[in-house]
C-alpha cells in the first residue's frame, strides 16, 4: 500500500530496518556517555580523490537507469506503477548530496567550521532545484505529476534554502564545537553524510518524499510525504548541529544498509519491477528487457560501492566504540585522563614543594633571622642590666621592636600560605575580605550555599587573589567586580575588570599558574581581554 | 575593674593576667575556649571582656561569635578583641550595634602596656578603639566618590581623623601630634563639615560615626547579603 511501494521484499526491509533501529540506539547511547573518547585522527586523512571520484561516478552511473525508467512511466497506463529502489528521480538528491558532503570532507578540512557547512549546505538546495527542474520539464509526460506535485517541490526549495540558512548560522555561534568537544569538526564531517542517507533510506522503505501518488490516491499523502520529509530533513540538521558522532555513526549504518539492500534486490532479480495497484486498464506495460537486465547490475553495483563506503565508515566510528565498550582496547579517554592526572599531580607537587621553599626562605631570612638578633640584644641587656641600665633598656626596646617586625613578617607569610579568613569562614568571606583590602571598589557578588573542600577553597582563593592582583597591578582598573556561584556541581567564577585589556595567558606566569593551579581540581580558566578592555576572566572548577 | 580574658595559648593567657593583675584589675575569670567565655561573662557580668578572636572548639572566630552572643544577651557588654591579624568584616560585626564599648586590636598592641592598659579603660568606659591598621585599611580603600570627599582632608584633618578613627580622645591627640586640644576640635569640625557628618562634643559618639561613616561608605563594593539556606 502506498507510500509503500509494493515491490519491496519483506524480509531484507525488516531486517535492515531493525539493524538501523539498533545500531540507532547504540550510537546516541554512545554519544550520550560522558567523556566520550575521542575519534583517532585516520578517516579524515584518507578519504581522498579516489572515493569521491568513485561516488561521483557511481552517483552519476546511477542516474541514467534512472532517467531512462523514469520516462518509460510515461506508458506506463493507469493501475500499474514501475518502481526501482533509490533510482528514481528521488536518487538524484541522495546522490547529490553523498557527492557534496564527501567532496566537503575531503576539500575543506581547513576551513573553520561554519564554512564547512556551506557545502552540504548548497548541495541539497542543488538536489532540490535538480528535482523541481526534474518535476517542471517531465511533468506533462509523466502521468500522475500534476502541477500541485510541481509546486509543492518548487516550494520546497526556499524552505530547504531556510533551513540552510539557519544551519549556516548556528554553528557560528560555536555551540555545536563546545557540545562535540575538540573533535567536533572531524565527527562534523563524518555527519555531513547524514542528509543523503537519511534521504536513501527514506527511498529504500518507500518515503520518497517527492514522489507522485499513484492514481486515484489524490495529492493529500504526497504533501504529507512532503511535510514529513521537511521535518526530518530539519531533525538532520538540529542531529548535525547536536550529535555529530552520533551523525556520523547513523550515516556509516546507513550506507551499508542501503547498499547491502541494493545488493540483496539486485541479487533477486528485483530491481525495476511492475506493480498492479487499484483495477488496472489495459495489459501491464512490458519493460524493454535490457532496461531491467541494466538497472538490476548498475543497482548491483551502487549497491556494492555504498556498501564497501559504509563498512570502511564503520570501522571508523561503531566498531572502535564497540571495541571498547568490549573492553578489547584501552579506552582512549581513560588514557587521556591518566595522563592528565600524571601531569597535574605532577605540576600539584611541584608547586607545593616550590611553594614549601619559598616559605623556607622567607622564615630563614625574615622571622629566624629577628627572633636570634632578639635574643642576642636581650643577652647583651641581661649582661649590661646592672652596668649600664639605660643602655640595656634601649637594647630591650630594639628587641621589643624587632618582634613586632617579626610579628609582621609572620602575619604576611600566614596571609600568604592560608589567608585566617579563609580557615575561619570559607572562600566567600575570604573573597569578600580580599575585595574590601583592595585599593579600588571592588564588587562582589556570592553565592555559596555551603563551605567547599578546604584544598577547593584554598586554589580558588589564591586564584582569585592572583588574578585580581593583576587587575590592579597591570590593567589600570578603576573597578573590579568578583562573581561566584555554585551551580550544577560547577562553582563558576568571574572576575571582570575595566582596564586596559591585553592579559594573555600565555604570556607572563600569573595566569598561566592559576590555570595550572585549577587544574590540579580540573578547573578551567577562560580570559577574555581585548586590547582597550574590558578584561573578563572566568573560572570554572567542578565542586562536590 | 573586673575582667574576663579568653585567650587559648597557655603563655599569652598567663601573660595578659599577670600584667593586668599588676596594673590593678580584677581577674573575674581566664578561660581557653568559646564556650567557657559565654559562660564566664554570663555568669560574672564583668566591665570587660578581653577576647581572643580565634577560640577551640573550631579554632575559627569563635572568641567573636561567643563575645558578640553575650553581648547580645547583655547589651552594652565591653568587649575588646584581641587577634593575630586584622580583619574589616570582623570590624564591620563588631561595630554593627553602634553601641560603643568595643575594642579590636592586633596582639602586638599588648607589649605597649600603657596604651594598652589606656585602651582597656576606653573600652570599659564605653568608648570605641580600632587598631590603627583596621583605619588605615578604612581610609585606603573605595569608592571614587569616597575618595574624593577624603581627598578634600589636609594632611593634619587626616592625621587627625585617623587618631580619632583609632579611638582616642581629643587631648590624646592633641598630645599626640603635639598641637593644642583647640587646635584638635578646630580640625575635627573642619572633619566633620568636609565628610558631612554631624559634629559631637561626646568623643565615642564622635568615634562611632567617622567608624560607621568610613563602613558604611556607598561603595560599589557591597556584598549581596547572603540567603539563608
Amino acid at each position: 500500500m502506498w507510500p509503500f511501494p509494493a515491490g519491496v521484499t519483506p524480509w531484507p526491509a525488516g531486517v535492515l530496518a531493525a539493524l538501523t533501529a539498533v545500531c540507532a540506539a547504540l550510537a546516541f547511547r554512545a554519544e550520550l556517555a560522558r567523556d566520550r573518547p575521542a575519534r583517532t585522527a585516520r578517516p579524515a586523512g584518507r578519504i581522498g580523490w579516489p572515493v569521491v571520484a568513485g561516488l561521483v561516478g557511481t552517483a552519476a552511473y546511477g542516474s541514467v537507469p534512472a532517467l531512462l525508467a523514469a520516462l518509460h512511466n510515461s506508458a506506463v497506463p493507469p493501475g500499474y506503477v514501475v518502481t526501482m529502489p533509490d533510482l528514481e528521480p528521488g536518487g538524484l538528491l541522495p546522490a547529490a548530496l553523498l557527492t557534496a558532503g564527501l567532496l566537503a570532507t575531503a576539500l575543506l578540512t581547513s576551513a573553520p567550521a561554519p564554512r564547512r557547512w556551506v557545502l552540504p549546505v548548497v548541495a541539497a538546495v542543488t538536489g532540490e532545484l535538480l528535482e523541481a527542474t526534474y518535476w517542471l520539464t517531465h511533468s506533462a509526460a509523466v502521468s500522475g505529476r500534476t502541477p500541485l506535485n510541481v509546486l509543492v517541490g518548487g516550494v520546497s526549495v526556499p524552505v530547504i534554502a531556510a533551513l540552510a540558512g539557519a544551519a549556516l548560522l548556528w554553528p557560528a555561534t560555536g555551540r555545536p564545537a563546545r557540545l562535540a568537544g575538540a573533535d567536533a569538526p572531524r565527527s562534523a564531517r563524518w555527519a555531513l553524510l547524514l542528509p543523503a542517507v537519511v534521504v536513501m533510506t527514506g527511498d529504500l522503505f518507500g518515503l520518497d518524499l517527492w514522489q507522485s501518488p499513484p492514481p486515484g490516491i489524490g495529492i493529500g499523502p504526497s504533501v504529507a510525504g512532503h511535510l514529513v520529509g521537511l521535518v526530518l530533513l530539519a531533525a538532520v540538521v538540529a542531529g548535525l548541529a547536536r550529535w555529530p558522532r552520533a551523525a556520523a555513526d547513523l550515516a556509516a549504518l546507513g550506507l551499508v544498509g542501503i547498499g547491502a539492500y541494493d545488493v540483496a534486490q539486485s541479487g533477486f532479480g528485483q530491481y525495476v519491477v511492475v506493480h498492479k495497484i487499484g483495477s488496472p486498464q489495459g495489459s501491464a506495460p512490458s519493460l524493454p528487457k535490457g532496461l531491467a537486465h541494466h538497472a538490476s547490475v548498475l543497482g548491483g553495483i551502487q549497491g556494492a560501492v555504498v556498501l564497501a563506503l559504509g563498512l570502511w565508515l564503520l570501522t571508523l566510528t561503531v566498531l572502535p566504540d564497540a571495541r571498547r565498550l568490549l573492553g578489547r582496547e584501552p579506552d582512549p579517554a581513560l588514557t587521556r585522563r591518566v595522563r592528565e592526572l600524571t601531569e597535574t599531580r605532577a605540576d600539584a607537587v611541584s608547586s607545593a614543594a616550590a611553594e614549601l621553599r619559598r616559605i623556607e626562605r622567607d622564615l630563614h631570612d625574615g622571622a629566624q633571622g629577628r627572633l636570634v638578633a632578639i635574643g642576642m640584644n636581650l643577652r647583651v641587656a641581661e649582661e649590661m642590666i646592672h652596668s649600664s641600665p639605660h643602655e640595656a633598656a634601649a637594647l630591650v626596646v630594639e628587641a621589643r621592636v624587632a618582634s613586632s617586625a617579626a610579628l609582621e613578617e609572620l602575619r604576611g607569610l600566614i596571609r600568604g600560605m592560608h589567608p585566617p579568613m579563609l580557615a575561619d569562614r570559607g572562600l566567600g568571606e575570604a573573597v569578600r575580605a580580599l575585595a574590601l583590602d583592595l585599593p579600588l571598589p571592588c564588587e562582589t557578588e556570592i553565592d555559596l550555599p555551603e563551605r567547599l573542600a578546604a584544598p577547593l577553597e584554598s586554589a580558588c582563593y589564591f586564584a582569585v587573589a592572583e588574578v585580581v592582583t593583576n587587575a590592579v597591578r597591570h590593567a589600570s582598573a578603576h573597578g573590579l567586580q568578583i562573581r561566584m556561584a555554585q551551580a550544577g556541581g560547577l562553582l563558576r567564577i568571574e572576575v571582570v575588570d575595566d582596564g586596559v585589556g591585553g592579559a594573555d595567558p600565555a604570556q607572563g606566569t600569573g595566569l598561566a599558574g592559576v590555570e595550572r593551579r585549577l587544574a590540579a581540581f580540573d578547573g578551567i580558566l577562560a580570559v577574555s581581554s581585548p586590547s582597550g578592555g574590558p578584561t573578563i576572566v572566568v573560572m570554572e572548577v567542578p565542586c562536590g | 575593674m573586673r575582667v574576663v580574658v579568653a585567650e587559648d595559648l597557655f603563655l599569652l593567657r598567663e601573660g595578659l593576667v599577670r600584667l593586668l593583675k599588676a596594673r590593678g584589675f580584677e581577674i573575674a575569670a581566664a578561660t581557653d575556649s568559646a564556650p567557657g567565655l559565654l559562660d564566664a561573662l554570663l555568669e560574672f557580668r564583668p566591665d570587660l571582656a578581653i577576647v581572643d578572636i580565634r577560640l577551640p572548639p573550631t579554632h575559627t572566630d569563635d572568641g567573636l561569635r561567643a563575645a558578640l552572643a553575650a553581648r547580645e544577651r547583655i547589651p552594652g557588654l565591653p568587649i575588646l578583641l584581641l587577634s593575630q591579624y586584622v580583619e574589616q568584616i570582623y570590624a564591620q560585626e563588631l561595630l554593627a550595634d553602634q553601641a560603643g564599648g568595643v575594642g579590636y586590636l592586633l596582639k602586638d598592641r599588648v607589649f605597649s602596656d600603657d596604651q594598652f592598659v589606656d585602651v582597656i579603660r576606653t573600652v570599659a568606659a564605653g568608648g570605641t578603639v580600632m587598631d590603627p591598621e583596621v583605619v588605615t585599611k578604612l581610609l585606603g580603600r573605595r569608592s571614587r566618590g569616597e575618595h574624593e570627599r577624603l581627598s578634600r582632608l589636609t594632611e593634619r584633618e587626616r592625621q587627625v581623623l585617623e587618631l580619632m578613627a583609632e579611638g582616642r580622645s581629643n587631648s590624646a591627640i592633641a598630645n599626640r601630634l603635639f598641637i593644642s586640644e583647640k587646635a584638635v576640635s578646630k580640625h575635627s569640625t573642619s572633619i566633620f563639615t568636609k565628610l558631612d557628618l554631624t559634629p559631637s562634643d561626646d568623643d565615642n559618639r564622635r568615634v562611632l560615626a567617622v567608624l560607621a561613616h568610613l563602613m558604611s561608605v556607598p561603595r560599589e563594593g557591597r556584598t549581596r547579603p547572603r540567603e539563608s539556606p
